[in-house]
């Protein structure tokens, strides 16, 4: 990442954050819906991520949570890679990425979209 | 400017860090240094956007090359017509090929390898896809990262960089994927929309 693109990744997250923080997914019908939700009826891993963050962003945590559960970890966890892997340089980049960059973390996080995935639509959360 | 990663004094890979502030870095011309499309590391005074960064502050390169300028003439004269001897360029150019060879090879022996610097996985974009997209094909991407980091540690620095280009072309098509059905998706709406409008209007 050079810094052109860091500033047209940062400019999109900005864009995206106003635009969800504006609409409300629940009452636009021109947001955008998960394909493989209309396709299939069953929820995707990241389904209700727009609702959650438009909540998370009006400050109802609580209610981004009921939208998507995964995200409290997948939101915390995406914004210490951008920190490693983006912001830090040198030897503490190195430090923050034995952590982010992990085997444990990595397989992890795949084996927990899967279950989440399942779960989700079992147990209807 | 791109973004280079350079052996310290220790040997040490650093970095990346903006061409630009190499020299203050302490980053001679005869640095090694490696950004990425590289394939190799490379003296600094051999990369083309760093040169201009060091032919002012170092009169030592035209020094070091002045001795084999003999030795290269009296070789090349019996083969090469008289015409061609007052030719300075090409025989600047034939220098720095074999300089970069030497460095070539030194990058290809065993003990240089551990300078290597670690391929990009782009782990965060893969994360991304497979959040925003709702195509679990984030998921290769994913793995090809977890690959890259696996192959980097245990050495195999060549298969290493095949896993990160899977890693980047995953990410891609899982993003472009997403963004032509969002793309789709709200054209599909707008237009929808609009036939909606008229239609009541008439």
């Amino acid at each position: 990442m050079n810094r052109t693109e860091k500033i047209i990744f940062g400019a999109g997250a900005l864009c995206a954050c106003t635009a969800l923080f504006f609409l409300n997914p629940t009452q636009h019908d021109f947001m955008p819906r998960c394909l493989w939700k209309s396709m299939m009826g069953y929820d995707c891993p990241g389904c209700g991520f727009q609702r959650a963050l438009h909540a998370a962003l009006h400050g109802r945590l609580l209610e981004a949570a009921h939208y998507n559960l995964f995200l409290i970890l997948v939101i915390p966890y995406l914004i210490a890679l951008i920190v490693s892997d983006w912001i830090l340089t040198g030897e503490r980049a190195a430090r923050w990425q034995r952590v982010t960059h992990s085997q444990w973390m990595l397989w992890g996080y795949v084996v927990l979209y899967f279950l989440w995935w399942v779960l989700r639509n079992v147990m209807g959360i | 400017m791109n973004s280079y990663y350079y052996l310290d004094a220790a040997n040490q890979q650093q970095g990346p860090l903006d061409g630009n502030l190499l020299p203050s870095k302490g980053v001679t011309a005869q640095t090694l240094v490696w950004a990425q499309g590289m394939a190799e590391w490379t003296a600094a005074g051999q990369v083309a956007e760093l040169q201009p960064l060091f032919q002012a502050a170092q009169p030592a390169q035209p020094q070091f090359q002045q001795p084999a300028q003999p030795q290269y003439q009296q070789y090349q004269q019996p083969a090469q017509p008289q015409v061609q001897q007052p030719e300075q360029p090409q025989y600047q150019q034939n220098y720095g090929q074999a300089q970069y060879q030497q460095h070539y090879a030194q990058a290809q022996q065993p003990g240089a390898q551990g300078f290597q610097p670690k391929p990009d996985n782009y782990l965060v974009w893969a994360i991304l896809t497979t959040i925003c997209c709702c195509w679990p094909l984030g998921i290769v991407a994913i793995v090809y990262a977890a690959k890259v980091n696996n192959l980097y540690m245990t050495g195999q620095y060549q298969a290493a960089q095949e896993a990160s280009a899977n890693a980047k072309k995953w990410s891609i098509i899982t993003a472009i994927g997403g963004a032509v059905v969002v793309l789709l998706y709200v054209i599909f709406y707008v237009i929808m929309g609009a036939a909606i409008v008229s239609g009541a209007r008439w």
